[in-house]
């Protein structure tokens, strides 16, 4: 059994690491800086479009279901409706720099090994896992708060509905961005470098797209092979599909996970 | 208390070289043991494999009496590595603090013992540095006090010397004998007079494979030997002189030093062959710098991975 205060030691340390490094400014500034032009075009006059027809059927063809459109952007608050359907678009790209370098780059520099004299293979592997999704969460967490305002400030709905919506949103990322993060675990276990694990996920993901894409229209269950695959059900507003989609979502997180444990506890350090 | 190694057909491949060949060692750690041999022979591959850093391609490792990765030996195991880096950006004392925290250590036991194991390796006054602002000697002296924290049971140094200047490793050198009375360490180094300051016990890799384990008297005694130094250059030829003489079997003289002799004996006739080689030199009118039974262990090593 991982020993939870061994643990919580590495987590908190690879956290600062992760904040006070050029790590975090790979990924912080840009995602940010991302919100920020979104955002700061953001007025009533989009609010306007957004549930006016034209906005509608725009939504409905991107979410290939005019229903959900209207659900999204009618009935739930559209500023975070939409911030939900952004962030789930752009999570790929988003994780694949916050986080990318998980163990690559402190293997090769052989700071493990001062690590792993006092902490086993899992702890530390588990650990690096957690704190790469903590810092995913905690920008979600700030980004879902700026959103939040933004709603406040241009809808005329009450802060209280609203304050729900937002915490719904950001449930919903947490859970979705999850499996993405495995995944960055079990190429980083792959990988030598940042760099490379940077290039190894990038190329697996979109040679994963590509396999979706090919064999979608012969054999619609591969679309499966990607977490993206369980985005439709998980901003469904009935809460059966929600539960399906987040049991999706950790059944990928854990297949991952395993997939990179099963790299790393074998590998030279 | 028993501190243990046992390896047993231990292996390890890195594609179609072979690190370690068949390993097998079952020694007791109580008192400071060197790690020898030429360079490839396996000894930071071993290390890495004690400390569970690699995994063996054969055979099985048991340190302390559990298997190398188990989660019990963490704490109980410490290491001096070779080409490791700490993290830039974070102070001596904050890193060390983080490995003493993962040691168990609440925060003010952890500030203490890092006080403590900076104190005792000379380098508290490194606390507030920066890793990456050290010299190569000042990082070796905080990574020895790494190796120190929370007193672990077994401490691997790996080369701890290598790469100093000969001052600092000096320095080095006499730090490790004053922790070899307090910690068991196990050192590794192509410096066999290092190992030969600092060791009881000896154990020799070729190619992978151990060629010799026993202490270092027992090793340089293997030979019926005794060498000698004469204190000027003899001006007659006395090596068939002392040939001749009862209970000596042959004598080799340095090419490179004139004065230097190696003496071999018949079994059980040490002493005779002794008092013999003195006399017939007092006979001779030369004197006596340096007498020593058993061959030098640079030359027993030297002949160990050259068989």
């Amino acid at each position: 059994m991982p020993n939870l205060r061994r643990i919580l030691e590495l987590v908190s340390f690879d956290i600062v690491h992760a904040f006070t490094s050029m790590r975090s400014t790979l990924f912080v500034v840009p995602y940010f800086l991302f919100w920020y032009l979104i955002f700061s075009n953001y007025s009533a006059t989009t609010l306007e479009w957004l549930q006016s027809t034209q906005g509608l059927a725009a939504a409905a063809w991107l979410l290939k279901d005019p229903e959900l459109a209207l659900q999204l952007l009618v009935d739930r608050s559209p500023t975070l409706s939409l911030f939900l359907l952004i962030s789930a678009a752009i999570m790929p790209l988003f994780i694949l720099f916050s986080a990318n370098n998980q163990i690559a780059s402190d293997r090769a520099r052989g700071a493990f090994r001062f690590i792993l004299t006092r902490a086993t293979r899992h702890e530390l592997y588990l650990s690096r896992f957690l704190s790469s999704f903590l810092i995913v969460m905690t920008c979600l967490l700030l980004a879902t708060v700026w959103a939040f305002i933004i709603a406040i400030l241009n809808e005329e709905a009450e802060p209280a509905r609203l304050l729900v919506f937002a915490s719904e949103t950001l449930l919903l990322l947490v859970f979705y961005a999850m499996p993405f993060v495995a995944f960055m675990s079990m190429t980083s276990a792959l990988s030598l470098s940042a760099i490379g694990n940077l290039f190894m996920a990038l190329m697996l993901y979109t040679g994963m797209i590509f396999v979706v894409l090919w064999l979608y229209s012969d054999f619609n269950l591969i679309e499966y092979l990607l977490p993206s695959s369980m985005r439709a059900l998980l901003f469904d507003i009935n809460a059966t599909n929600i539960v399906s989609a987040i049991t999706g979502l950790v059944i990928y997180t854990a297949i991952y996970y395993s997939a990179g444990w099963l790299v790393f506890k074998t590998r030279d350090i | 208390m028993s501190v243990r190694i046992e390896c047993k057909s231990l292996s390890k491949r890195f594609g179609n070289i072979a690190a370690l060949d068949g390993l097998d060692l079952d020694i007791d750690i109580s008192e400071p043991t060197g790690l020898v041999g030429a360079n490839g022979a396996g000894k930071s591959t071993l290390f890495a494999i004690l400390c569970g850093f690699i995994l063996p391609t054969n055979g099985t490792v048991r340190v302390l009496g559990a298997h190398a990765q188990h989660a019990s030996l963490k704490g109980k195991l410490a290491i001096l590595p070779q080409d490791t880096n700490m993290y830039s950006g974070f102070s001596v004392y904050t890193q060390l603090c983080h490995y003493a925290r993962l040691q168990g250590f609440n925060k003010r036991a952890a500030r203490q013992e890092v006080d403590s194991v900076l104190e005792q390796v000379g380098a508290a006054s490194l606390a507030k540095q920066f890793p990456e602002t050290l010299s190569f000697g000042q990082r070796k002296k905080v990574f020895l006090a790494q190796s120190l924290i929370g007193s672990p049971q077994l401490i691997l140094l790996d080369e701890p010397t290598s790469g100093l200047d000969p001052v600092v490793a000096h320095d080095v050198q006499q730090l490790l004998q004053q922790l070899s009375h307090k910690y068991s360490l196990f050192i590794s180094s192509h410096n066999i007079a290092e190992i030969e300051g600092l060791c009881r016990n000896i154990v020799v890799l070729n190619h992978g494979k151990v060629s010799k384990t026993g202490t270092i008297s027992d090793l340089k005694r293997m030979h019926q030997c005794f060498r000698l130094r004469l204190d000027e250059t003899p001006g007659v030829d006395i090596k068939d002189r002392i040939t001749d003489l009862p209970g000596i079997s042959s004598v080799e003289q340095e090419h490179a030093d004139k004065r230097r002799f190696m003496i071999f004996y018949n079994e059980g006739s040490a002493n005779q062959a002794q008092l013999e080689v003195l006399s017939e030199l007092q006979k001779l009118g030369l004197g006596v710098e340096e007498l020593s039974k058993g061959t030098a262990l640079a030359d027993e090593i030297s002949s160990l991975l050259q068989s």
